[in-house]
């Protein structure tokens, strides 16, 4: 029986001297540390998120799979600037970089650009490679339609699906997961499954990644880049090939949200997944958000990254399958 | 047979796919930012041999596939089935067609003993050892004494397989081949 943490103690106290260096890099800017509870009362719509539901004898809860919705409430209560670390759960996520339960760092910049907060971004990460004195140079920072014209020659902002079909075909990218829905969101999934197979392995150095496809904005502004294409006011910080951060600048029109919110359920009702009741708590306060900018880390995978490893199981104590 | 989900794959088990037994090779988790997760699948078709690259939602699932991989020790070939023979005590004999012995025909020795790929008991594969020692059938005649790095010549062996060997070889010699690149190896005290 494997009762044994799959880290061993060099690897506990690394984690514990990143959180330290963590608190002491928010400490230092005055950014306040904020707790908000794992439990929520409402869950996302996100067509990909797998929210787990607790039963408990007051009614059903949703464990957060990030705190997003709670802190956009206690900025728009006047908290300003403020930054969280703590667990957050996303169901039938496994493999060397997922786990069911993982340490999110997510933090909030009233008054930032999403550049500004993205250079915050890239500090974080250069402080916390020097701790362990591991490689790190400058960030390349480029366009998402950038990358993508070069790899495929192909603008992805205006690619239809047939293209995009096309594309995964002369590139010999398996796309047998995709069901053709005929909507924005399977153009999406023909995008990332483009995307992860033949760009991200090769964002080797640390790369900023802006101005996303306008159909996977979430919940960030959308504006127009210098094409005039819609792109997504949202950014992804890439390192050694993985995925290390998510940052947007956020949207605080509650009408706007709230159609955000209601194409998301339209996409799930599309797929045959249940629909999410929207967290009314959280529209209700949007209208009262300064504008801000906001980004999530997965902390493992930082730690992964700056200690030099290639599976989070040697980060994180007990994985799913050593609970 | 059982069937596996997508979170059950690992490299080595053996499931169907459109109709033939594979063998998982790789199996990667993927899960874009706000993308959708897959898992992307290498798997070697056990027939054909050839791999396949695919992508499977997460949670779907395949047909495990009923595969043994088997030591049996070649015996003959009666012209339309090579004649396979267990190692195991129990002399039990199974008969393998061209398709199953094709990519191994340059390397079958009688007597020698061989990987067999099983498929709902029947054998659709056959690998080789790493290296195999075979006779000298064909050769222009040696050159005494000429051992120096350098000069090769074509020989076949008794199997009628082509190598390449140095200069000194000669007919009836026995020579070690490594099955994986067709190439000479040392020649074997006989």
């Amino acid at each position: 029986m494997h009762w044994q943490a799959s880290t061993g103690k060099i690897a506990l106290q690394q984690r514990a001297r990143l959180l330290m260096l963590v608190r002491d890099f928010f400490h230092r800017r005055q950014v306040l540390e904020v707790s908000t509870p794992v439990l929520g009362a409402a869950g996302v719509s996100d067509v990909h998120l797998e929210n787990l539901m607790v039963a408990a004898p007051e009614g059903d809860y949703y464990l957060q799979t990030s705190p997003e919705y709670a802190m956009k409430r206690l900025l728009a209560s006047g908290s300003g600037p403020i930054y969280q670390l703590g667990p957050v759960f996303r169901g039938a996520e496994v493999g060397h970089r997922h786990n069911i339960e993982f340490t999110m760092l997510e933090w909030y910049r009233p008054g930032f650009t999403l550049a500004e907060l993205m250079l915050e971004v890239v500090n974080l990460i250069t402080a916390g490679a020097n701790l362990f004195e591991s490689d790190i140079r400058a960030p390349v920072w480029v366009t998402y339609g950038d990358l993508f014209a070069r790899q495929f020659g192909v603008n992805p902002h205006r690619a239809s699906l047939q293209t995009l079909q096309g594309l995964a075909q002369t590139h010999c990218i398996a796309v047998d997961h995709i069901t053709n829905h005929d909507d924005q969101a399977t153009i999406n999934d023909y995008l990332d499954t483009l995307f992860s197979a033949a760009i991200e392995p090769g964002l080797d150095d640390l790369t900023v990644v802006s101005d996303f496809p306008a159909g996977q904005v979430a919940l960030a502004r959308i504006y127009a880049d210098e094409h005039n294409d819609p792109v997504a006011e949202r950014a992804e910080i890439y390192w050694h090939g993985c995925e290390l951060a998510n940052g947007y600048a956020e949207l605080v029109d509650p009408v706007a949200l709230r159609g955000r919110l209601l194409r998301n359920n339209q996409w799930r009702a599309t797929r045959g997944l249940r629909s999410v009741a929207l967290d009314e708590k959280l529209l209700a306060a949007i209208a009262f958000m300064p504008a801000s900018a906001g980004v999530a880390m997965g902390f493992d995978r930082l730690l992964m990254q700056v200690t030099g490893r290639s599976h989070i199981d040697e980060v994180i104590s007990f994985t799913a399958a050593r609970l | 047979m059982a069937s596996f989900s997508t979170n059950e794959f690992k490299s080595g088990l053996k499931v169907m796919l459109e109709g033939d037994p594979c063998s998982i090779v790789e199996n990667e988790f993927v899960k874009p930012g706000k993308g959708q997760a897959f898992s992307r699948v290498k798997l070697r078709n056990l027939k054909s041999g050839r791999v396949w690259e695919r992508t499977f939602k997460s949670g779907e699932s395949l047909e495990g596939a009923d595969v043994l991989e088997i030591d049996m020790e070649y015996m003959y070939n009666d012209g339309e089935y090579w004649h396979f023979m267990k190692t195991d005590g129990s002399f039990e004999q199974m008969g393998a067609d061209k398709a199953a012995v094709s990519d191994c025909l340059n390397w079958l020795k009688e007597q020698n003993t061989y990987l067999v790929t099983l498929w709902n008991d029947m054998p659709i594969a056959v690998t080789p050892p790493n290296f195999v020692e075979l006779e000298i059938v064909e050769t222009d005649p040696g050159l005494k004494g000429d051992t120096a790095q350098g000069g090769t010549k074509p020989a076949r062996l008794s199997t009628g397989a082509q190598v390449k060997v140095p200069l000194f070889i000669n007919i009836g010699e026995v020579v070690r081949v490594d099955t994986r690149t067709g190439e000479y190896q040392n020649r074997v005290k006989s």
